[in-house]
């Protein structure tokens, strides 16, 4: 049986649709296999990979793109999910 | 329609004369207009060793040439003046309707001198300029006195159209952290550029304008226009996040970086930080959102609070760095109190920035036992939202404390001992982003010419947003070159009157501007060019400042953010690293060790 893992996964505004069932105040305990990347990620969300966002894991942020995409998950990493943005 | 030379309204309050005089168009190019044509003339014409709130100061309202023509995003002004908050270049940006209603009156700034002997407002309808008696709108908010002066013009169609700005009772109370406000909601805000009004006895000045910009060649112009507008359109921060969220949509990445002022800079996380968010702002208090002049953004926030009756209230906002700084900077979670704040600052027209960190600074004060409790007679542990809206009215009346903290944090901290709680540059208050989690924002701050500031050089678009290219937060590396090269395409944009957020859109730098600035005004810039402009506008700012006594001593930072490391979030562990980051930035920018500008530097930029 493939091992897996636990993350919590927050998602915000309009990507807050892609969220699993169970998911309260737009965050949920996600088990996802071992060695997954965040690509692996996006794609089990349904999240179009695509399309630009913001991948802040554990607190640091990344742009999407191939090399974030690699980044691979670890148990109880946090990671949160944005759509472009700005401002200030 | 043919182009003349742009015309600028000099009023001079002592004398009681007011001339209107045209702008030789050599300055025009070098300095485009707006934040580098203001600089400029302040340059020229003022001692920057001047006392701020002496009549000798001058205070200079200044659009760019790309405000009110149409422009996407042309809807911005610069009220320039030396700063009685930091004695350094004061040169604060706002937007709404006002400053295209000056350009279509046919006029790019007014420069004000001198000061009245009793209270005044400047009424100007295309040519007719004149001053009015202003004593019955004195002691009234900016929206009272909005009303009061449309009340006091017997031209009822002239009344209904002015635009205007105006000062509160923070501004005429000479409180150093009072901003111009116009169109009741829109922010002149930082550097305490309202005192500067007060102290010349100017309560406001209403426009109306029924003239078109000329532009040099239309055609050119409107494809430019169009082409600027469909990027921003494309954009997705510009065409989704912004529109539908507003900036205070920031508030849950920031908090999840790690970087988000919490109690005075103590912490950089902050629990209650969803509850502030631009989207629990969209769900509860938003009424619909709202542009400012030829704005296809409309990142403005028309709000209502219906209940509790304490914090009752309607206008606009708050604004990301408001909602932020009175928020989590003061360990404050809801949302109606600080929405309440942030209506009461607009209407006292306190710079929302300054209030919060003022009152944020007062609150380590008091828990550390530095403020004594019958000083105050409150509770002003953080996270009390009923201290913050009392310490709200006192600043503005310089009423208790506030007779102090109208000055700002630096004088309320020093006034109790401790200079080290003030979380600021230059003696002015922290934006809401904790630059030790941000490395380059940190030396952003550090070297604003204007004191701490968010928008001189806004580097969280790349380190934090990923706007552009993105830039890791944590390191110093290529932070130097990046920092002055965001500082000086924001000083074209400043300069040419259009609004920064503009700038969010992939695509929006220096080619869209040039194509638009050369339709309108035929100088035939090259995107060189303009970036020279830039840089010569950042290098005329630093002089102003060297000759008002600064050092480069003063670009630095609290010692809280050099040496106390982060004890939360992803940078937990990091101290800001400015040291590693300023001696190669002055080098890039051709100055000395000292943070002089070289005389090679100064001749390459006509500044000698
Ligand atoms: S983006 Fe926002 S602040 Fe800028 S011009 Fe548009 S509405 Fe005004």
């Amino acid at each position: 049986m493939q091992k897996t893992i636990t993350i919590e996964l927050k998602l915000f505004m309009f990507l807050k649709k892609y969220l699993p069932a169970g998911a309260t105040e737009g965050k949920a305990r996600y088990e996802i296999e071992e060695g997954a990347t965040i690509k692996d990620l996006l794609e089990r969300l349904g999240i179009p990979i695509e399309e630009d966002k913001i991948i802040v894991i554990n607190g640091i942020s990344h742009k999407q793109s191939d090399k974030t995409n690699a980044i691979r998950l670890k148990q109880d990493d946090v990671v949160a999910i944005f759509p472009p943005i700005a401002g200030g | 329609m043919e182009r003349s030379t742009e015309r600028i309204i000099r009023v001079n309050l002592t004398q009681k004369t007011i001339m209107v005089e045209s702008i030789d168009s050599t300055l025009m190019k070098q300095f485009i207009g707006g934040r580098g044509l203001g600089t400029k003339i302040l340059y020229d014409e003022v001692d920057p060793k001047v006392d701020p709130l002496s009549p000798d100061n001058k205070l200079i309202f200044m659009a760019g040439p790309l405000t009110g023509s149409g422009a996407p995003c042309g809807s911005r002004y610069m009220v320039i003046t030396k700063s009685p908050l930091t004695s350094a270049i004061a040169c604060s940006n706002s937007g709404g309707h006002f400053p295209a209603e000056l350009r279509s009156a046919g006029y790019l700034g007014i420069i004000v001198e001198g000061k009245a002997p009793t209270p005044v407002y400047l009424l100007i309808d295309d040519d007719t300029v004149h001053l009015r008696d202003a004593t019955l709108l004195w002691k009234k908010t900016t929206h009272q006195t909005e009303d009061a002066l449309r009340a006091d013009i017997a031209d009822a169609a002239l009344a209904r159209d002015v635009r205007i700005a105006s000062i509160g009772p923070a501004g005429e109370n000479l409180s150093r952290i009072a901003c111009v406000i116009n169109d009741k909601h829109r922010a002149a805000g930082r550097s305490g550029v309202g005192a500067v009004m007060g102290s010349k006895n100017l309560k406001a000045i209403a426009v109306r304008g029924t003239k078109k910009i000329a532009k040099h060649n239309n055609d050119t112009f409107t494809a430019a226009v169009r082409a600027a507008t469909e990027r921003l359109k494309a954009g997705p921060v510009t065409s989704q996040g912004l529109p539908k969220f507003g900036t205070a949509i920031l508030v849950n990445i920031i908090n999840e970086c790690g970087i988000l002022p919490t109690r005075n800079f103590q912490q950089s996380v902050f629990a209650g930080a969803s509850k502030i968010s631009g989207e629990t702002l969209a769900e509860t208090y938003l009424v619909r959102n709202k542009a400012c002049y030829a704005c296809p953004i409309a990142c403005g926030r028309l709000t209502k609070v219906t209940s509790p009756e304490t914090f009752k209230g309607e206008g606009e906002g708050p604004e990301y760095e408001t909602v932020e700084l009175l928020g989590a900077g003061c360990g404050i979670d809801d949302l109606a109190a600080i929405t309440k704040a942030n209506y009461l600052c607009n209407e006292f027209g306190l710079d929302t920035i300054s209030a919060a960190g003022t009152v944020a600074t007062a609150m380590e004060l008091y828990e550390k036992g530095y403020l004594p409790y019958k000083d105050i007679g409150m509770d002003l542990r953080f996270g009390n939202a009923e201290a913050l809206l009392s310490m709200i009215y006192d600043m503005a009346y310089r009423r208790g404390l506030g007779a102090v903290a109208a000055d700002g944090g630096y004088v309320l901290a020093q006034t109790y001992g401790h200079p080290e709680l003030f979380m600021g540059v230059k003696r002015q208050e922290l934006p809401a982003y904790d630059p030790r989690g941000a490395q380059g924002m940190g030396l952003t701050y550090a070297t604003s010419n204007r004191g701490a500031c968010h928008v001189r050089g806004y580097l969280i678009a790349n380190e934090i947003l990923g706007v552009h290219e993105k830039l890791d937060p944590l390191t110093t590396q290529g932070k130097a070159s990046a920092v002055k090269a965001i500082q000086e395409l924001t000083a074209v944009f400043d300069a040419s009157g259009l609004c920064l957020f503009a700038s969010l859109a992939p695509g929006m730098g220096y080619d869209v501007v040039r194509d638009m600035l050369n339709g309108l005004t035929g100088f035939g810039y090259t995107s060189e060019d303009l970036r020279c402009c830039g840089e010569r506008i950042w290098n005329i700012e630093r002089l102003f400042n060297l000759k008002a006594g600064f050092t480069a001593a003063d670009d630095t930072l609290p010692k809280r953010l050099l040496e106390e490391p982060l004890t939360q979030g992803g940078p937990k562990g990091m101290v800001c690293m400015l040291d590693k980051m300023l001696p190669e930035y002055y080098s890039l920018r051709g100055w000395d060790t000292q943070g002089v500008p070289s005389k090679e530097k100064l001749a390459e930029l006509g500044l000698l």
